[in-house]
């Protein structure tokens, strides 16, 4: 054999051999995928923000007459309630918290204990954009002796709105009573009365 | 003849390297060059990583959220928080193939080192291979999952694999509530009205709540978290519900997640027609039930997550009566209380014939169960509870009874009794309760069931147990588990091949 031919002949040999070898490593090691990863950036905050979309309204806020609240002191009893949202709630000097009756009509009786000349009832409603504005009737009455009640009012309808204060301020002439009944005829935002505070003032 | 041998030797190593390159070839064309596809994430700039553990994704660095979750086997009633703490989780999406997960623990003082991880759910028989402080494992299908160290519940890593979304809202739709990415507040909540979507881009964390009242063909969209830290735990007083329904119908909500709740989480009052798809919830404080449907009718909860410091699934009537309620392809962890209950409250809104039917519970999986009973009917008042259904149920860990659970620690508990949480003075009925397909992994040395009737009036009618495995042992009769029963009748264990 010539020499030129035998090198040519090494030469081929040793490439073949070569790229079988590669081919067998690349059979045993290449892994078979194809890797993409996706990345979602978030603009950089030094802080919590609210989007601009849900910056609220300007809201009003409700402001009590002056005087005391009698509600705080009376004795309440509820026609039944729906969830958690238990009827002392209505008076418990907490305007976030709140009753919710269990149907039509609900209500709420407020026992005062003794006597007192009262002119005013404010009712309220947690005064937070996520209630929106809804209307419930309301039929107040009162009670000399606890157990006979008269109409205090003709029938009321009542309008909320948490950007007005959520509340609803009902003045009227001097009224001696000892008791209270609030019944809830109707609710466009609910399917039982609520309140979450109910106000008493002389 | 040298010649001639060359030539051959040349020939054969030809014939060999054209052979692999061939059998190369082949394979390539068998198998195709295979793709896997994700998109991760970024947190807002504004919250810090765990400092447990990093994950990456395809070999890429994907941000892991610090998660409070609760170890605490006691609900002292005080609103007491101190045993909550935290835990690893991640979410990004699976575009196509099956995506290389790398889960490093970052935290030498709370693992000194890695032993063994376990993925769940085990059905899904993934492997984990462990290399110094590296758990890897692949991912092939979209879902959640969790990842387990050293065989302890502690810092598990929760992994929410989702599917790409699909048919996203029309931003410019004066319909549709579309918050970017990043960290927001909005503590008036938000109100959905008739007709409304609300779209929380990936990346974003919303400390609000959600709700809608009276309303119809509401959405609620996308992968972003609404969370509850801004506020103290509820007390009692001013629960901030992070989804709330009420008289609601035609309602779809999917993919987002629920996190740190200061009481229950996703909550449905009187609500029909709605469908659930892909919520994870982790709630670490007290009353942080999950998914709680109450009065609702043709309600369906599917492939979705909750891990909870109260039940987990809860079906309660408050109202009219419960009817055609499911949950189904679900994956569950409960710290504290019941894993699927129907009750207590069963007529709170002392109807007449109050009554909870056709509620079916299909392909859950019960990764944990540390506390009081996995499938339940508490019947506390006088309803009529029927058709309800357990269908292929796995529970990887019944380690039930732990804490104040005392002896409340049955796997499954049918009773009809009066409890704290009664609305009526009479009590109810139990009929047609199915448990089909149900295994049991690990947990408690003995299982028990439950089955207490009131009287003979108030009693549990019609109970089929088929195909009950635990611990690998079929279940042929009620002497194969601790059974208590009493006023219970037409009670029939089942084994099938």
């Amino acid at each position: 054999m010539k020499p030129l031919l035998k090198i040519v002949c090494v030469l081929l040999a040793a490439v073949t051999l070569v790229s079988a070898g590669f081919c067998i490593y690349y059979m045993l090691h290449q892994r078979d995928v194809e890797e993409i990863v996706h990345r979602m950036t978030v603009p950089p905050q030094q802080s919590a923000e609210t989007p601009k979309e849900f910056i609220p309204e300007e809201m009003q806020t409700f402001v009590p007459p002056e005087g005391e609240n009698l509600a705080p002191q009376a004795k309440l009893t509820e026609s039944g309630h729906t969830d958690v949202y238990f009827g002392a709630k209505a008076t418990d000097g907490r305007n976030t918290t709140y009753w919710e009756g269990d149907g039509f009509p609900s209500s709420l009786t407020l026992d005062l204990q003794e006597e007192h000349t009262i002119t005013k009832i404010a009712f309220c409603l947690p005064p937070l954009r996520v209630w929106g504005a809804r209307t419930q009737t309301v039929l107040i009455e009162t009670s000399a002796d606890g157990e006979t009640y008269s109409p205090l009012l003709p029938e009321q309808t009542l309008s909320f709105d948490p950007l007005t204060g959520n509340a609803v301020l009902l003045t009227f002439d001097p009224l001696a009573a000892t008791g209270l009944r609030f019944t809830f005829l109707s609710n466009t935002g609910a399917a039982g009365g609520q309140a979450s505070e109910i106000m008493i003032f002389e | 003849m040298k010649k001639m041998l060359w030539l051959i030797l040349i020939l054969l190593l030809l014939a060999a390297g054209t052979a692999c390159f061939a059998l190369r070839a082949r394979q390539s064309a068998q198998s195709g060059k295979t793709v896997s596809e994700v998109t991760l994430y970024d947190a807002p700039s504004t919250l810090s990583p765990s400092k447990t553990a990093k994950l990456f994704v395809n070999g890429a660095e994907s941000f892991v959220y610090s998660v409070f979750v609760n170890p605490g086997r006691e609900n002292k009633g005080n609103y007491d928080v101190s045993s909550v703490s935290r835990a690893p989780m991640a979410y990004f999406d699976l575009v196509a193939g099956a995506a290389r997960i790398d889960i490093e623990l970052t935290d030498q003082s709370s693992f000194p080192e890695l032993t063994s991880a376990t993925v769940s759910p085990l059905g899904k028989g993934i492997e984990v291979q462990i290399e110094g402080r590296h758990a890897r494992f692949s991912i092939a299908e979209p879902g959640q999952y969790i990842v387990q160290f050293n065989g302890t519940a502690r810092e598990a890593f929760h992994l929410f694999v989702n599917a790409p979304e699909e048919a996203l809202p029309d931003k410019t739709n004066p319909n549709v509530l579309w918050i970017e990415p990043g960290e927001w507040t909005i503590p008036d909540g938000i109100q959905l009205k008739s007709g409304q979507t609300l779209y929380l881009s990936p990346g974003a964390v919303v400390h609000t709540t959600v709700s809608a009242q009276f309303g119809s063909n509401i959405k609620i969209r996308g992968r972003g978290m609404i969370d509850g830290g801004i506020w103290e735990s509820w007390k009692g007083q001013d629960a901030h519900i992070p989804i709330d329904f009420r008289y609601c119908s035609d309602v779809y909500v999917e993919g987002v997640i629920l996190n740190n709740s200061n009481a229950w989480c996703f909550n449905a009052f009187e609500t029909e027609h709605a469908l659930v798809e892909n919520v994870k919830i982790i709630s670490a404080r007290p009353n942080g039930d999950g998914f709680t449907l109450q009065s609702c009718r043709d309600f369906t909860v599917q492939n979705s997550f909750a891990r909870t410091w109260d039940d987990s699934l809860v079906v309660k009537n408050y109202g009219q009566n419960t009817e055609g309620i499911t949950f189904r392809h679900m994956i569950l962890w409960t710290d504290l209380a019941q894993s699927m209950e129907v009750g207590y409250e069963t007529n709170k809104g002392q109807q007449e014939n109050s009554k909870i039917s056709d509620v079916l519970f299909q392909d859950i999986t019960v990764v944990n169960a540390f506390h009081k009973p996995v499938m339940s009917i508490h019947n506390a008042d006088d309803a009529l509870v029927e058709h309800i259904v357990w269908e292929t149920i796995v529970v990887e860990n019944a380690d039930l009874g732990n804490g104040d659970a005392k002896d409340n620690k049955q796997l499954i508990d049918l009773t009809i009794a009066g409890s704290g949480w009664s609305s009526t003075k009479t009590r109810g009925r139990i009929q047609d309760v199915q448990f089909k397909d149900i295994t049991v992994l690990q947990g408690l040395e003995h299982q028990e069931i439950r089955l207490m009737g009131f009287d003979e009036t108030h009693a549990i009618d019609g109970v089929t147990l088929q195909n009950l495995t635990v611990y690998g042992t079929p279940v042929t009769s009620l002497e194969d588990l601790q059974a208590t029963i009493q006023f219970a009748r037409n009670v029939e264990v089942r084994w099938e091949e």
